[in-house]
């Protein structure tokens, strides 16, 4: 599903990504680990599309490579990332918003869009799936939420929007124990054999909840070592120095 | 300033139906505003602005006759409320209806009322002094005492079917009588007319713990001038929402002064402007009793070449202990080629006061159009998104849910063509 080619990024002139080689098949779950600074989250967000940055090499999708893609094509495409940091927008009604994305992926499907009413009644089922009170509908969009409500709002939009390929960009970070239950049982619904999941976290604990297919570990903007669950316990217990050079 | 003058002296051979009182006290403005003149960059509140059409143009009043050319346009009801409608600087008393407790009166009879039209020499807007002098379509409306007035008085200004210079000088005057509410809607619109200048003047009076709900809606697409001064006494409240768009050149004084204690000015201001467009608003907030608040959000969205001008004073005198103030003016550039000059300002003389006021000026979020556009929706469509969010804030104040809604679909259409530029 997805294919990273030898990927060089650079952000004014500084290296963040040296040569990174990653494929990613449906029905996988590959987790990313590494420190802080070590260009988990550059990654992410070349996949996105995001302005700013230098490439070198390829990233493909379904085949095709999507570098010259805005980062509202790759999402129609089917590439969701569920933000680190979730970007507050005043003013904007966050069920207008998801309204407005998915009637947009539904366009671009030539699907018919969903009017009020039907949109209410589907965005209702999807709340209750993460979690969350009604009421964060009618506000604006992450507008006063708290680090865990932003981060069920990232997962409510990642039910609601179904993509193919999601990027779930330290979502466990901040969350209590309840709450990351509810976040992962949210994702094990998404899951299924034709959609994919490149989770980036510090913690066993998603990872327990969600078992992923391969673990990769990032460090100075290379991948450094892959491996099975096992890897990620032995993480736990050693930490990264290990690892380096 | 010949033409005025000719305009003046047109006004007052012609109005024979006037009595004299009143050609004396348009003589006696039109001598201040000789005086004044028109203002120039060296006015320190004035300075942002170019006035020079003013002093090119020739404009006229329009006449009886100017009636006729009106005829065609189609008067929108906004819903079925109350209507006040002055068409060409005429009051058409046969389409206007108001509840009980309401009174109209016209210039003829508000001169009567000497204090309202008590013109002071110390004038020193000249603006004002030029509307006193050539006020035509002056309506007194007043408000009884102890009226729930709940359904909106919708007054419209209509300029229609001209194709020479014309300029209006109405004067409007609301008083609200105590342990009275009302909600008027002010509304500037026009036309098939391209030029010509609203120089406005709206005086309100609110009563001993009256409540009023004032939104002004500018859609003169030329020249506007306006003058807003409000005068609250005792226990009074103030919700005002200022709506600004479509004028070539836009200066809106507005003015607060407190006469008595406890009393609330919630003032809201939105200004959408594109092309050339100039808007040059100064507002002033005088504390002159304690124990009062007021609060001001003001927000602009320029886009193309538009410039905009935010001048704001709050004034706290000696004894206006336990003041509650906030002013904040928020702006939003959509082109690389607008300004804003901003400068809001704070006198504070008393010492027990609790004060605010900030400024900020800037682009569209990179990161929240990521967000959106993340999200697969389309930059241009993520963009409107972002600027209808930013004049929320402002249109949400609105009590009235049908206003609110025809502002919100203003401010959609008028971003039609966002991201083209």
């Amino acid at each position: 599903m997805l294919e990273i080619k030898n990927l060089y990024v650079r952000i004014k002139d500084k290296e963040i990504i040296k040569g990174v080689d990653l494929t990613i098949k449906a029905g996988e779950l590959h987790a990313l680990m590494g420190r802080n600074g070590s260009g988990k989250s550059t990654l992410a967000h070349v996949i996105t599309g995001k302005d700013g940055y230098e490439i070198e090499g390829d990233i493909l999708f379904n085949g095709e490579s999507i570098l010259d893609k805005t980062p509202e094509e790759r999402a129609l495409d089917g590439i969701f990332m569920s933000f680190q940091y979730p970007v507050v927008i005043p003013g904007v009604n966050n069920m207008y918003f998801l309204k407005a994305a998915l009637n947009a992926k539904l366009k671009a499907n030539g699907q018919s869009e969903l009017d009020a009413m039907d949109f209410l009644t589907l965005i209702k089922a999807k709340i209750k799936q993460v979690g969350m009170d009604e009421s964060y509908l009618s506000r604006a969009v992450n507008d006063g939420f708290s680090g865990g409500e932003k981060k069920r709002n990232e997962i409510l939009q990642l039910l609601t929007l179904e993509p193919i390929f999601a990027i779930l960009d330290e979502t466990d970070s901040g969350l209590d124990i309840d709450a990351m239950k509810v976040i992962a049982n949210g994702i094990n619904e998404y899951r299924n054999g034709e959609r994919a999941i490149l989770a980036i976290t510090h913690y066993q604990r998603l990872l327990d909840y969600m078992k992923p297919d391969m673990v990769h570990v990032m460090m100075d903007g290379q991948i450094v070592k892959t491996g099975d669950i096992e890897l990620v316990y032995e993480l736990e217990a050693k930490g990264y120095s290990w690892l380096e050079n | 300033m010949q033409h005025y003058r000719s305009e003046l002296e047109s006004l007052q051979a012609n109005g024979s139906a006037e009595p004299k009182e009143l050609s004396v006290l348009r003589s006696k403005a039109f001598s201040r505003f000789t005086e004044l003149g028109f203002p120039t960059k060296k006015w320190e509140d004035w300075q942002f602005t170019d006035f020079s059409p003013f002093k090119k143009s020739h404009f006229r009043l329009p006449t009886l006759e100017d009636l006729q050319l009106a005829l065609e346009y189609n008067i929108l009801p906004l819903n079925d409320y109350y209507s006040i409608i002055i068409l060409n600087g005429h009051f058409q008393e046969n389409l206007s209806n108001v509840p009980s407790g309401v009174t109209i009166r016209t210039l003829l009879d508000v001169f009567m009322d000497d204090e309202l039209t008590d013109f002071l020499n110390a004038e020193e807007n000249p603006f004002v002094a030029l509307n006193t002098s050539l006020m035509n379509s002056g309506l007194a409306i007043d408000i009884a005492d102890d009226m729930q007035i709940d359904t909106p008085i919708y007054y419209q200004f209509i300029t229609s079917g001209f194709e020479d210079q014309i300029m209006n000088h109405p004067r409007l005057l609301i008083r609200l009588g105590k342990n009275s509410s009302a909600n008027f809607i002010e509304h500037y619109h026009s036309k098939n007319t391209t030029n010509y200048w609203n120089n406005c003047v709206t005086i309100s009076e609110l009563g001993n713990n009256s409540v009023f709900n004032h939104t002004r809606i500018q859609e003169d697409t030329c020249y506007h001038v306006s003058n807003l001064d409000y005068h609250l006494h005792k226990d009074a409240v103030l919700n005002s929402t200022i709506y600004n768009q479509g004028a070539e050149l836009n200066r809106g004084d507005i003015r607060v002064s407190f006469h008595g204690k406890n009393a609330t000015a919630n003032i809201n201001g939105l200004s959408l402007l594109k092309y050339n467009q100039h808007m040059d608003t100064r507002i002033i907030i005088d504390h002159m009793q304690p124990h009062c608040n007021s609060h001001q959000l003001f927000k602009y969205i320029l886009d193309d070449k538009a410039t905009g001008v935010f001048n704001g004073r709050v004034i706290v005198r000696e004894d206006s202990q336990r003041t509650n103030s906030s002013q904040s003016n928020k702006n939003l550039l959509l082109s690389k080629n607008a300004r804003m000059q901003s400068n809001p300002q704070l006198e504070i003389l008393a010492n027990d006061v609790r004060c605010t006021h900030g400024s900020s000026t800037g682009q569209l979020s990179e990161e929240a159009l990521y967000y959106l556009r993340s999200r697969g929706i389309e930059t241009t469509v993520a963009q409107k998104l972002m600027v209808e969010g930013f004049a929320s804030e402002i249109l949400e104040k609105i009590d009235d849910d049908i206003t609110a809604e025809y502002l919100n679909n203003k401010v959609y259409t008028w971003l039609g063509n966002l991201g083209n530029g």
